[in-house]
């Protein structure tokens, strides 16, 4: 029949390869160490993690104020019907739109997209889809934004990655 | 005290007149010596030297923060006396060595020179030009205007691209999901530390292995 596998395993070579393992067990708890170093820190993207944006006096009615939802460019606006805030992220090509009060509207300077500041939706220009709306809350004279107001949509626009 | 007597001294304690001849003294052939086409790799080196040179002080100037990375990139250009003149040399020498590592790598294949028994050095090689595009790619971004920003955006989107491993690659190259301060000193620290550690142990093997095998003949 086959031949018999002889392994010879001495007291030495067994000795080498146990310390190879110890080797091997360092040198990857190492690699882990700089990898976990190395990996972003993921903020806390939870479900209702109330963020300041700003107090409401410093935010007069016709401004706008620029702040960072997970981790995206938004824009908080004081409309005279309340306050609203979107990602700033234009939809088109991911420019970042702002806050244009002579033309009353959300203006993405790259491709000339215009957005409604009260619904987010696109009024004129290039971008597919609206702005997507973040919902907020006031309380205590300050403006906290709470969660993306529909998250599958976020997901679905490719410049928001990492941001639902 | 004369230039003799100090060489003399070095001389009695390092053994330069054994040591130094085999070192510098190497006549390269004439067909070397007279074709300009064997100076590309040399003038990438230059480049090279000019680089860290000029990067060196323009370090002393530069703050990788998203908030002060463009205003000290306009205050070299504008307010340092020579500064726009130490950023345009960086500047145009990073792209002369591109252009001279590229030509450098097609007079090597055009005249075979990759052939045996400098296979590993081609492959060094290939690693230089690898590493010169990336030094490129990473200080792009340094400027932190919209240029940088964008080009950036593209260039880890193509790393994004690999794959099963791309993802995880743009993760570790951008810091986060999006470019930010992350991003500035991440690519800061591979720019003035990663890369040139690994390009002069590179080049180092470089020019080693030039000079144990010399410099092919042509074709």
């Amino acid at each position: 029949m086959a031949d018999k596998i002889i392994i010879t395993l001495t007291r030495r070579k067994l000795t080498e390869i146990l310390i190879g393992l110890v080797a091997l067990f360092f040198a990857g708890g190492t690699v882990a160490a700089v990898l976990k170093y190395l990996w972003p820190q993921s903020g806390a993207k939870g479900e209702s993690s109330e963020v300041k944006i700003a107090l409401v006096d410093e935010v007069p009615t016709g401004t706008a104020k620029k702040f960072m939802f997970n981790g995206k460019a938004s824009v908080l606006l004081h409309m005279p019907a309340g306050f609203r805030a979107f990602g700033s992220v234009c939809t088109h090509l991911g420019c970042i739109a702002y806050w244009k009060p002579d033309e009353n509207i959300v203006f993405c300077p790259c491709h000339l997209g215009k957005f409604d500041p009260n619904t987010g939706a696109v009024i004129s220009g290039p971008p597919p889809s609206p702005l997507p709306a973040i919902d907020i809350i006031v309380k205590e004279g300050a403006v906290y934004a709470l969660k993306w107001k529909d998250p599958d949509y976020v997901k679905s626009i490719s410049f928001y990655a990492g941001a639902a | 005290m004369t230039l003799d007597t100090i060489y003399k001294w070095l001389d009695d304690r390092f053994k330069l007149r054994e040591l130094l001849p085999p070192i510098v003294k190497h006549p390269a052939p004439l067909n070397v010596v007279s074709n300009p086409l064997y100076c590309l790799g040399g003038t990438a080196f230059l480049c090279f030297i000019i680089l860290a040179i000029t990067g060196i002080f323009l370090a002393m100037y530069y703050k990788p923060t998203p908030l002060e990375a463009y205003k000290s990139v306009e205050h070299i250009m504008t307010a340092v006396p020579m500064g726009s003149l130490v950023r345009s040399v960086h500047s145009w020498a990073a792209n002369t060595m591109i252009a001279a590592v590229m030509l450098h790598m097609m007079r090597i294949y055009f005249m075979g020179a990759y052939k045996k028994p400098r296979e590993l050095n081609w492959v060094v090689g290939i690693s230089l030009l690898l590493i010169t595009t990336t030094f490129g790619f990473s200080g792009y971004l340094l400027p932190w205007d919209q240029l940088a920003f964008w080009a950036t955006k593209i260039g880890t989107g193509i790393a994004g691209s690999i794959p099963v491993i791309g993802g995880y690659i743009s993760l570790i190259l951008v810091g986060g999901t999006d470019i930010g301060a992350e991003t500035l000193t991440r690519f800061y620290a591979i720019h003035v530390l990663i890369l040139p550690m690994t390009i002069a142990v590179l080049l180092g093997l470089h020019f080693m292995m030039v000079r144990i095998q010399g410099i092919s003949g042509r074709l």
